[in-house]
């Protein structure tokens, strides 16, 4: 095997939040094959835990309209058998190393994570490989899987605010994909054939439109060899820009249930910029300025920071901003909810608040950042996504350079036409559009 | 540093052990734990790649500890004491940690309180601090008592809304029918009963060096936070260890059941068996015999239950482990026409256990889970912190190092006798919540259909 490199980058990135010199600095090593896959190695000798990361251009957005959770089924699938082969052999293999499989399907991309004791990194690297490049895609392992999604479906028609959440970002991008359920439908799902699964593998899982991500206590040149022998022959799919009618902001609503719950939810959600976008950091922080601690001010204003809440939606095309509460009395928590989304609208927030935020936002990155697999997740986002494997390491700079103002734009220009959920607590099937 | 490499030999051998590890490139240890002499358990873990520290104070004292007129008491002490101290007014020490980007959390749990933050690395000290100041000097105003009670009572009347929740809760009820013991987190009478002198007094008693541990993991030096941890900690009075009140369960000597219907789609099951608690010789084979039934990827419960039998939608087991024995439990969620069918079908798998011992194989395989589910738990700072308080709570700060090594130890034989001993059949804890139309025999209200658009 000819192992000159095609292209290679090699960066010693200081850490978004570095505290220490030993934690300050993280080699990345990336390779760009022939195939148009890129790897990406990069050494942590302190984590005897070794996290491989696919990521692939194959989210949600890319379902059938009338087969959303598609994405979901095939990813979950990969997961479930290789050619090689059957899947109770494939779980034995994983058990008796101690592996941790995952799968997971967002609106953008799909992944597949591993992660291995540092002693089973080469076979795990392997399985990671024939997962990827090879999955077997049964129908028996399909009608598994689709009892399980439904199953998911219905739970997740129990609960509040779950089920409030996703009828807030339908109703907000409406038509586009993303206004689509992840999961999907019962309809849909029950509707998805083997065949609809392995014509998505093969119209959307390809070398060219992945990118493939390892951290763990090793040498990077041997990590990227070792990855360059199991997917060199991974073959592409062709490019596939994503393409989708522009989202547009609908008009505010107001949307109302009775449901069989002990609680009320509110909800007030808005169409927001996509990941990366100008305004996209100062939403960050203004989430964070309004929910995720005891001294914010939903939680001072519902008492209690349990109740109410911030979900932010981070897409490629665009974003999602839901501010919610849970009460036992719907017209104040929904005051208070209106009343706070109005003072980001028209006061600057304090310095004080923004710099906690600011503290929060990377504290949250560095916690997710001790994981092996979720920084090479991240790497490989980073990188599909054309932000560079260096996006993490700039992002320090990015949340530092957020003023008070650049918050009170980006609610001003975002925080707008809301559209609103309230579920009640009581009988079923009442439904209202105000 | 000299004092703690001084204390034991056993100390000297941990080091060593992690240096061989190959975790340290310095001469510095990487884990520094020990016992001071007021009985304050200390645990001090270096996690080089991260760039945050975790740090944990746990307290001996939860519903384990109650009797059945303090139900609740220890929740509540938990819920305030980091809200005021004598120097930081309401409020202002979550503030300052939140303030550092830093998280802050109090949680209960059957035997054990326990409070952590998690802050960048470098404000260790001054979160260290002001942790441990509110910790040793709280404020229970009365306003401030009352305040949480209402919010924790807010929390009891919402509860239930789950039905795996409600399952739990009447498998709980079974389980100590007849016995007085306290209830986790309270009830409505007893919360509203309490004063703000009585969190106080019970604080006195039981937040003493002897009843807690102070564990810490992060981009920190061992040494220098076992050094800040004994400044702070070290002169204080070591207090009266605490004992818990109910120290055994009676399991019956024949099934027991409840069965609560609610408007839902499917239904939940839980079916507990006696377990050792976490200081029995035979836990550790216990936790064996539950990788065993649950932690493979496709565990033995779901390949049967599920996969052979088609008898659930989901299978999964878990066990408490706790300073007092507590139930081993399977959770099932189950279309109704099921339930006793599955119930047998448990029945059968714990039999099997304790009839004939597993394959080598078998145990080598639960083996290696359980020693991938420490290493994954460690990965992060937190976990790392966790493990450490955990052991040090339950047991001594050595059993973290010396866990591992007595799974490997474990054999066949063993998993077959505590199975015998523990997971008695005729001793289990049956509770089930069902669909409204599954009263009275009624069929479900529609039949599930699949269509296929070809092959």
């Amino acid at each position: 095997m000819n192992r000159v490199l095609k292209t290679s980058l090699v960066l010693l990135l200081a850490l978004a939040a570095s505290t220490s010199s030993s934690a300050g600095e993280r080699l990345v090593k990336l390779r760009k094959l022939d195939n148009g896959l890129t790897i990406i190695a990069s050494p942590n000798p302190w984590n005897q835990i070794v996290g491989f990361a696919a990521v692939v251009d194959a989210g949600a957005r890319r379902d059938p309209e009338d087969l959303s959770g598609l994405a979901q089924l095939t990813n979950e699938l990969l997961g479930r058998g290789v050619k090689s082969m059957a899947p109770e052999e494939l779980a034995e293999i994983l058990d008796r190393g101690g592996m941790q499989m995952s799968t997971h399907a967002s609106l953008d991309w799909a992944t597949v994570q591993i992660s291995a004791m540092r002693s089973d990194m080469d076979a795990a690297a392997r399985i990671f490989a024939e997962v990827l490049t090879q999955p077997a895609l049964e129908k028996k392992s399909l009608l598994s899987i689709q009892s399980d999604a439904l199953r998911r479906i219905e739970k997740r028609a129990d609960a509040a605010v779950e089920d409030a959440l996703e009828e807030t970002l339908s109703a907000i991008f409406a038509d586009h994909p993303y206004g689509r359920l992840i999961l999907g439908t019962r309809e849909s799902v029950e509707s998805i054939t083997v065949k609809d699964v392995r014509r998505f593998y093969e119209t959307n899982y390809g070398a060219d439109g992945t990118v493939v991500a390892v951290v763990g206590d090793f040498d990077a040149d041997y990590a990227l060899d070792l990855l360059e022998d199991l997917l060199s022959e991974y073959g592409g799919r062709g490019s596939r820009p994503f393409r989708a009618p522009a989202i547009e902001r609908q008009e505010a609503r107001t949307i109302d249930h009775y449901r069989d719950i002990k609680r009320g939810v509110v909800l007030t959600g808005y169409l927001t910029p996509e990941f990366g976008a100008a305004d996209f950091m100062s939403l960050q922080l203004a989430s964070l300025i309004l929910a995720g601690g005891e001294h914010t001010r939903l939680a001072r204003a519902f008492d209690d920071s349990r109740t109410a809440g911030v979900s932010i939606l981070e897409g490629q095309e665009a974003g999602a901003f839901v501010a919610y509460a849970l009460t036992d009395d719907i017209e104040p928590a929904r005051a208070k909810l209106n009343r706070e989304l109005d003072r980001l609208r028209t006061e600057l927030v304090t310095e004080d608040e923004l710099d906690r935020a600011k503290n929060a936002y990377l504290v949250g990155l560095a916690a997710a950042r001790e994981r092996n697999a979720e920084v090479a997740r991240f790497l490989a986002v980073s990188e599909l996504f054309g932000l560079g494997v260096e996006y993490d390491a700039k992002l320090m700079q990015r949340v530092d350079g957020v003023t008070r103002e650049d918050v009170l734009l980006a609610a001003q220009r975002n925080l707008v036409e809301p559209v609103v959920v309230i579920q009640r607590p009581g009988k079923k099937g009442t439904r209202g559009g105000i | 540093m000299k004092r703690w490499m001084a204390w034991s030999a056993l100390a000297a051998a941990l080091v060593a052990a992690v240096l061989i590890a190959g975790c340290s490139r310095d001469e510095e240890p990487t884990r520094v734990a020990g016992i001071l002499p007021n009985g304050l358990t200390v645990v001090a873990q270096e996690n080089r790649s991260s760039e945050l520290v975790a740090i944990h104070v746990w307290v001996r004292d939860g519903s384990i500890y109650e009797t059945p007129a303090e139900s609740g008491l220890s929740n509540l002490i938990t819920r305030a004491l980091l809200s005021e101290s004598e120097e930081f007014e309401s409020g202002s020490m979550v503030r300052l940690i939140e303030s550092l980007g830093g998280k802050i959390g109090a949680y209960s749990s059957p035997d054990y309180s326990r409070y952590l933050a998690i802050v960048p690395a470098r404000h260790f000290d001054v979160t260290l601090d002001a942790i441990s100041y509110c910790l040793l000097h709280p404020v229970f105003s009365p306003e401030l008592i009352e305040s949480r009670k209402a919010a924790i009572i807010s929390e009891i009347e919402a509860a239930g809304d789950r039905a795996l929740d409600q399952a739990s809760s009447l498998a709980d009820d079974l389980l100590y029918e007849g016995r007085t013991r306290a209830v986790p987190y309270g009830t409505v009478e007893t919360l509203s009963g309490f004063t703000a002198e009585q969190v106080s007094e019970r604080y006195r008693e039981r937040y003493v060096p002897s009843n807690m541990v102070v564990s810490v993991a992060g981009g920190v030096s061992p040494s220098h936070a076992a050094d800040r941890i004994e400044e702070i900690f070290g002169s204080i009075d070591s207090g009266t260890p605490a004992e818990p009140v109910l120290k055994s369960v009676d399991w019956p000597e024949s099934p027991r059941r409840a069965t609560a219907y609610r408007d839902i789609k499917t239904s939940y099951m839980v079916i507990s068996f006696p377990a050792p608690g976490v200081n029995d010789p035979e836990a550790v084979t216990m936790d064996i015999v539950l990788a065993m039934l649950s932690r493979r990827r496709v565990s033995l419960l779901t390949r049967v239950l599920k996969d052979e039998l088609g008898l659930v939608q989901a299978a999964n087991a878990g066990w408490l482990t706790t300073a007092v024995p507590s139930p081993l439990t399977i959770w099932l969620e189950l279309p109704p026409e099921n339930v006793e069918e599955a119930e047998q079908a448990v029945v059968d798998i714990v039999r099997q256990f304790a009839a004939e011992p597993p394959s080598e194989d078998d145990v080598a395989v639960a083996i290696r889970q359980m020693e991938a589910y420490v290493q994954f738990g460690k990965e992060t700072s937190n976990g790392k912190a966790s493990h450490g308080a955990y052991w040090g709570t339950n047991a001594t700060p050595e059993f973290d190092e010396t866990y591992l090594r007595r799974l490997s130890e474990v054999t066949p034989e063993d998993v077959r006798a505590a199975s015998e001993r523990y997971l008695r059949p005729e001793s289990r804890i049956v509770a089930t919540v069902l669909p409204n139309w599954a009263r009275s025999g009624r069929s479900a209200p529609s039949t599930e259909r699949r269509t296929e658009r070809g092959k």
